[in-house]
């Protein structure tokens, strides 16, 4: 087999090399009558050892990962595995219904799960989850695919998918994936964002027909910079390549040398470079790569789990944990940014023609301010534990500003009177990511107390472009003179009001873009937490009064092109 | 036949439910819990766990056979004994 590469989108960067975990997308299986019902059966028999065995060296394996606790999920999933009550009734379907095995257990597996779903108490409803997951198991190995356990895999291994879901990608130890590789998603899709939070190569649109051809265990590349996938490289491309990851390890390492330094440009200005979080379990990363702080916590990971909507009680504990971790640095919490890609099931958001001009966000927020009002409640409670900004995204106009300020001290109100402690006068921000805040960013500054640049959907909105569709995405550029344009315009008219600017989109880590942004008078740059120790050097390198000379040149240019050229760099 | 109380906030859940069946399996004879009159397989951690046991909620173990009575108290005393 010779060697074979196809030009995809980087979407976290690095080079990685290891042997190919192809995950096949699970298909539901068919009603299919069996021939052999004996044989079935056998089957079926063997397919529950193989899941025992499966299950049991996962529970053993994720002790060491995860901690016992964490792991004693794959112990009950074994005792659930081999429960009578289900698997009778997977006998049942091969011998009385005559199905095949693989049906007979997908029936088997919805019908106990309905059971489970109809219970009163949320714990048991959960435990549906449960039963679907172990049947899915037990399909797989029926349908003869094999095992994708992705929290336990094989050293140095590329996953290659249609698609993979944020939860799968969490579970991805970086010590043993090299690279990750799809069909489908962008720089922003969520899986990209967990990709480069852990640091893993990852690569986008390697095509269907390239998917189809890969093969199970075969060595390949992931070049996240490049954007390419290499399957079974030569010897000269596999020298080149540990070349190329010789020399960004030599970077890697000049990087780290930045993490616990203060952040300050050539011309002694201080900036601050914080982290963008997901969950409470990325502090752990945020505080080995010296964050001054969270720029931006993605609230609306809390609402993506789990069949109903987060109690108070879950988030207070979650934003509590990241407010303490954090000592006095600031923690920047994003109020629901939900809608949009970012479908909710807990919530039971209807459908709309074209979500992400519809109810997402704010906009969503001050609909149902029952819903809002338990987030609020929460971030107030555990304002008590550290330093926390509230930050509120989607903001187009600034009677959404008063209504929020409204909500907010009602909020305020019914906890004095509970007599439950809270700090007083939290600053409050707004995302700038709709054009017209940004255009009417000299209004907005008067109701706020700091703004934040979301480039990814400014970008978005300004250019008309969706991020996730590959016909237009070459027009989608935070090179764009129109881009430019609004985040300056913003950054201006925040100082001209005395107050802070930052931003938290994916142009705040482009290496590209980080002189006319300092140039602009951008005060905070929020990340990937593995960026920091990176863009700290870079931004030490970089005279601000020297950048600020240029801004005028770059925003006369007429294309994302040329201020490319300008800027004197290749599109990465 | 001997009576037990859910002690645990959560309730019966799958970790205690998985200690029960792990004892019943050992078992010879037939075991059961009832609540309000519904019988089920101790030896089913799905048909444990579809009682939906709070806290607080009564239950009465039955084993069967040989060494029944020695079953039915190591089984209460795992159900009494998990209070976190």
């Amino acid at each position: 087999m010779r060697e074979s590469r196809v030009e995809a989108i980087g979407v976290s960067p690095g080079i990685g090399k290891g042997n190919l975990l192809v995950l096949l997308p699970g298909k539901v299986p068919e009603k299919v009558p069996c021939v052999n019902p004996d044989e079935e059966l056998q089957r079926l028999e063997k397919a529950l050892t193989q899941a025992g065995w499966e299950l049991e060296s996962l529970h053993r394996e994720g002790r060491g990962r995860l901690g016992e606790e964490k792991a004693a999920v794959f112990a009950a999933h074994r005792m659930i595995l081999e429960d009578p009550l289900w698997t009778e009734r997977m006998r049942e379907g091969i011998l009385g219904s005559g199905w095949d095995g693989a049906y007979a257990v997908h029936v088997a597996a919805e019908e106990t799960a309905g059971e489970f779903q109809r219970m009163e108490n949320p714990y048991f409803q959960e435990r549906a989850a449960d039963i679907l997951d172990i049947g899915n198991r037990l399909v797989r190995i029926l349908q003869g695919r094999p095992a994708a356990d992705l929290a336990v895999m094989e050293r140095d291994t590329v996953v290659v998918a249609w698609d993979l879901a944020p939860s799968d990608a969490a579970l991805l130890d970086p010590e043993k994936v090299k690279g990750i590789a799809t069909v489908q998603g962008g720089k922003t899709s969520h899986t990209a964002i967990i990709a480069r939070t852990l640091g893993i190569p990852m690569v986008a649109g390697i095509g269907a027909a390239f998917f189809e051809s890969l093969v199970q265990g075969e060595e390949a590349i992931v070049d996240g910079a490049g954007g390419r996938l290499i399957r079974m490289p030569d010897r000269e491309t596999r020298r080149r390549y540990a070349e190329a990851a010789r020399v960004l390890e030599e970077e890697a390492r000049k990087d780290r040398e930045w993490t616990g330094r203060p952040t300050r440009t050539k011309d002694g200005k201080r900036l601050e470079i914080a982290a963008n979080i997901a969950s409470p379990q990325d502090l752990e990363q945020v505080l080995a790569n010296g964050a001054d702080g969270i720029g931006l916590f993605r609230s609306e990971f809390l609402y993506m789990e789990g069949t109903t909507p987060p109690s108070e009680e879950v988030q207070y504990q979650a934003y509590r944990k990241v407010l303490e971790g954090m000592g006095d640095r600031p923690v920047v919490v994003r109020t629901m940014d939900i809608g949009g890609d970012k479908e909710v099931a807990c919530l039971g958001m209807e459908r709309e023609e074209n979500p992400f001009l519809g109810c997402r966000a704010v906009r969503y927020c001050l609909k149902n301010p029952e819903v809002f009002k338990v987030q609020l409640r929460a971030l107030l409670r555990a304002s008590c534990h550290g330093n926390l900004k509230i930050l509120v995204p989607m903001v187009a106009s600034a009677e959404e500003v008063r209504q929020v300020k409204t909500v907010l001290s009602e909020v305020e109100a019914a906890l004095q009177e509970e007599g439950i402690p809270f700090r007083k006068g939290i600053p409050l921000g707004i995302m700038i990511e709709v054009p017209a805040a940004a255009l009417c960013s000299d209004i907005l500054a008067r109701e706020v107390d700091f703004f934040s640049i979301g480039t990814n959907d400014l970008v978005q909105y300004t250019l008309a472009a969706d991020r996730m569709n590959p016909k237009v995405s070459h027009l989608y550029s935070h090179y764009h003179p129109s881009v430019l344009r609004l985040v300056g315009t913003a950054i201006r008219n925040g100082h001209q009001a005395g107050i802070t600017v930052g931003m938290c989109g994916a142009a705040a880590e482009d290496p590209g873009l980080l002189g006319v942004l300092a140039g602009m008078g951008l005060d905070e740059f929020s990340i990937s937490p593995t960026r920091i120790p990176g863009t700290r050097r870079r931004l030490s390198e970089i005279h601000t009064r020297k950048a600020a000379d240029q801004v005028e040149r770059i925003l006369e240019q007429d294309t994302a092109e040329a201020v490319l050229e300008v800027l004197g760099k290749e599109r990465a | 036949m001997v009576e037990a109380v859910v002690r645990s906030k959560n309730g019966l859940h799958a970790r205690p439910a998985g200690m029960v069946v792990e004892q019943a399996v050992r078992h010879g004879g037939e075991v059961v819990l009832i609540k309000e009159g519904i019988r089920c397989n101790a030896k089913s951690i799905l048909n444990i766990m579809g009682l939906g046991l709070a806290q607080g909620d009564r239950i009465a173990i039955a084993a069967e056979g040989e060494g029944g009575l020695r079953t039915e108290n190591l089984l209460k005393s795992i159900i009494e004994g998990i209070e976190e």
